[in-house]
């Protein structure tokens, strides 16, 4: 288990700790009349992580968010929150969380100070306290200048970060994000994100982040759940993730790629695509090809490589683990991608003459 | 619990008197206060101040000003998307609902007894003689009628605004049942006996207004805890979600 930090653990709060979870649920399950909108589930988020629900549209994040937050009655199925079952005991569930719905839910004539403080009164925080937190906050998510305007005029981004601030603003055991970061600029994004996970590194409150946004999932969380059509299809950290998909994808890192060695490559069955850049050579292979064959004849074309790397994107992960056709690899986002472990019977160096700029089609042509 | 509701209380005047839109519920606030608080005590005289039948304006008119005020309270909340993240809190579904309700009363109550003074200005300005003033008893009776109303009519609207998806839609329904409310006595009247009939409004316009002032507190009192009840009953956390 990864920790970002000592967990927050409010004073009066006993029963968070007796227990490492933040979050447990068993066989929850809500329907609406005829839809099941989630499927029996089972889930242990340890306290003080980060953990992303990852699933599209409609498969259910929000439900949970809902069904842990005594929002909505499970149709069957128990959840255990901090230490609460939330069937009975909501008030104290309530009392230790902050949320961020998929609506902002900011008062927009009031002002943006105004929307913490509102906050800060519910809490119960003392008014010291409360404009303490709030310049904190405010300064720390760009928006102290601001703080006077109603928060209907800020930019949408700078919505979604007052939400956040006011989430965290009584400094909660647990939050529930519900995609923090939807329909923000990339640039946004990321500075909504790095902001979020200095926030949450500092306080060490437990995150419950739902997201549609596969590599944001990779790079913000520590533990990881896929859903799909409310049914938890697998969870873990990014990296067991990865490591459970596999990948078919080969980078080859070295001089000499041959037009000899693009022809051969296209005749093999299990070589879907093959493109050099920079001196280096991407591969994707049939799911479930062994790279082995490949690489001797790189080597019997005198391809001379240096570093062999079988490689996962998180994204690819997530996509074997739903199941998804067709997906094809985007040969700029694997030179940005993670690298997996480097498989010793995978790595090779030859001697061949460099060739650049090739890709399999170019090749064969 | 009463520091939940306050914290209710203290948004819903935030958003009231937010800079954002004043200027539209303060034009409403001068009008309801020109027309109650000098309009109608300078056409009447002095009689204004003790007549019985004008207890019924300060029964109907806190109602009437919260049309507007009470709409917003679950309605505009579910419309403008602040509903869910407010219901996630750790306030307890008594203290949103009494927050709520105590806000559009203080609201409504303090505009209705501004127009108390202003009532006076007007009778002094219009009638000659001794100086006109309201007694200590029918100031209590002005003010304990228009708090009760105000009460029965913020409970209603928050009834009406809890079930209803829009603003716009609780303004229509609530308008609609103040009009049934007020209307359907009207044509009550007509079908009661003349003797009746005739005894009611003698009543009302040459009666004893302490007596009148009791039979409509004690109507208002029943009404109000019964819309109250109601609107605790209703309020449900789930149930206005899916909404």
């Amino acid at each position: 288990m990864h920790r970002k930090g000592p967990v927050a653990y409010s004073s009066c709060n006993s029963a968070l700790a007796m227990t490492q979870y933040a979050i447990q649920t068993q066989e929850l399950t809500r329907e609406y009349s005829t839809v099941r909108a989630l499927d029996r589930l089972s889930l242990e988020i340890p306290a003080g992580s980060i953990f992303g629900f990852l699933g599209s549209n409609g498969a259910g994040k929000t439900t949970t968010i809902h069904l842990l937050l005594g929002l909505l009655r499970p149709t069957a199925g128990q959840a255990i929150v901090l230490g609460y079952d939330v069937s009975t005991e909501i008030d104290e569930v309530r009392r230790r969380t902050g949320a961020l719905l998929d609506n902002a839910g900011l008062y927009a004539r009031l002002g943006v100070q105004d929307n913490l403080e509102f906050y800060g009164r519910i809490w119960h925080m003392p008014r010291r306290e409360r404009r303490a937190r709030s310049e904190e906050l405010l300064r720390q998510f760009g928006l102290w200048d601001r703080r006077k305007e109603p928060a209907g005029r800020l930019s949408f981004g700078m919505k979604r970060k007052l939400a956040i601030a006011r989430a965290l603003f009584h400094r909660p055991d647990l939050v529930f994000l519900d995609e923090p970061t939807a329909g923000l600029d990339p640039v946004s994004a990321e500075s909504l994100r790095r902001s979020l996970v200095e926030l949450v590194a500092q306080e060490g409150v437990t995150v419950f982040l739902t997201t549609h946004n596969v590599p944001e999932a990779g790079k913000v969380c520590d533990q990881i759940g896929i859903l799909r059509s409310g049914q938890l299809l697998a969870s873990g950290s990014p990296e067991e993730l990865r490591a459970s998909a596999g990948s078919n994808r080969i980078v080859v890192r070295g001089s000499g790629f041959t037009e000899e060695a693009f022809t051969l490559l296209a005749l093999r069955p299990e070589v879907e695509s093959a493109e050099t850049r920079g001196g280096t050579l991407y591969l994707c292979l049939e799911p479930g090809s062994s790279a082995a064959p490949i690489i001797s004849l790189l080597a019997g074309c005198g391809v001379q490589m240096e570093e062999v790397v079988r490689e996962t994107t998180f994204e690819d992960a997530f996509l074997s683990v739903l199941g998804a056709e067709g997906h094809q690899p985007e040969p700029a986002r694997v030179a940005r991608g993670r690298f997996g472990v480097v498989r010793a019977d995978e790595a090779f160096a030859l001697n061949v003459p460099e060739r650049e700029g090739r890709n399999l089609s170019a090749g064969v042509a | 619990m009463i520091r939940d509701v306050a914290a209710v209380t203290w948004k819903e005047w935030r958003e009231l008197t937010a800079a954002e839109g004043r200027e539209s519920g303060l034009l409403g606030l001068v009008l309801f206060v020109g027309l109650l608080g000098l309009f109608l005590p300078y056409q009447v005289g002095r009689s204004w101040l003790s007549a019985p039948w004008v207890m019924l304006f300060w029964i109907w008119v806190p109602i009437f000003l919260m049309t507007t005020v009470t709409a917003d309270t679950f309605a505009g909340e579910r419309e403008r998307g602040t509903l869910g993240s407010l219901l996630a809190t750790r306030l307890p579904d008594r203290a949103i609902l009494a927050g709520k309700i105590a806000a559009a009363v203080t609201y409504v109550w303090g505009a209705t007894l501004l127009s108390v003074p202003l009532s006076l200005i007007a009778i002094n300005f219009k009638a000659s003689g001794p100086l006109a003033y309201y007694t200590p008893g029918q100031l209590s009776t002005v003010a304990t009628l228009a708090l009760l109303s105000s009460i029965f009519g913020a409970a209603l609207g928050v009834l009406v605004s809890l079930r209803s998806p829009t603003v716009r839609h609780a303004q229509q329904t609530f308008s609609l049942g103040v009009l049934v409310a007020f209307v359907f006595p009207v044509f009550g009247l007509q079908l009661l006996p003349a003797a009746t009939k005739t005894g009611l409004i003698q009543a009302l316009v040459f009666g004893e207004a302490g007596r009148v002032a009791l039979v409509l507190a004690a109507v208002f009192i029943v009404l109000d805890v019964l819309l109250v009840t109601a609107a605790m009953v209703r309020f449900r956390r789930g149930r206005l979600l899916l909404n």
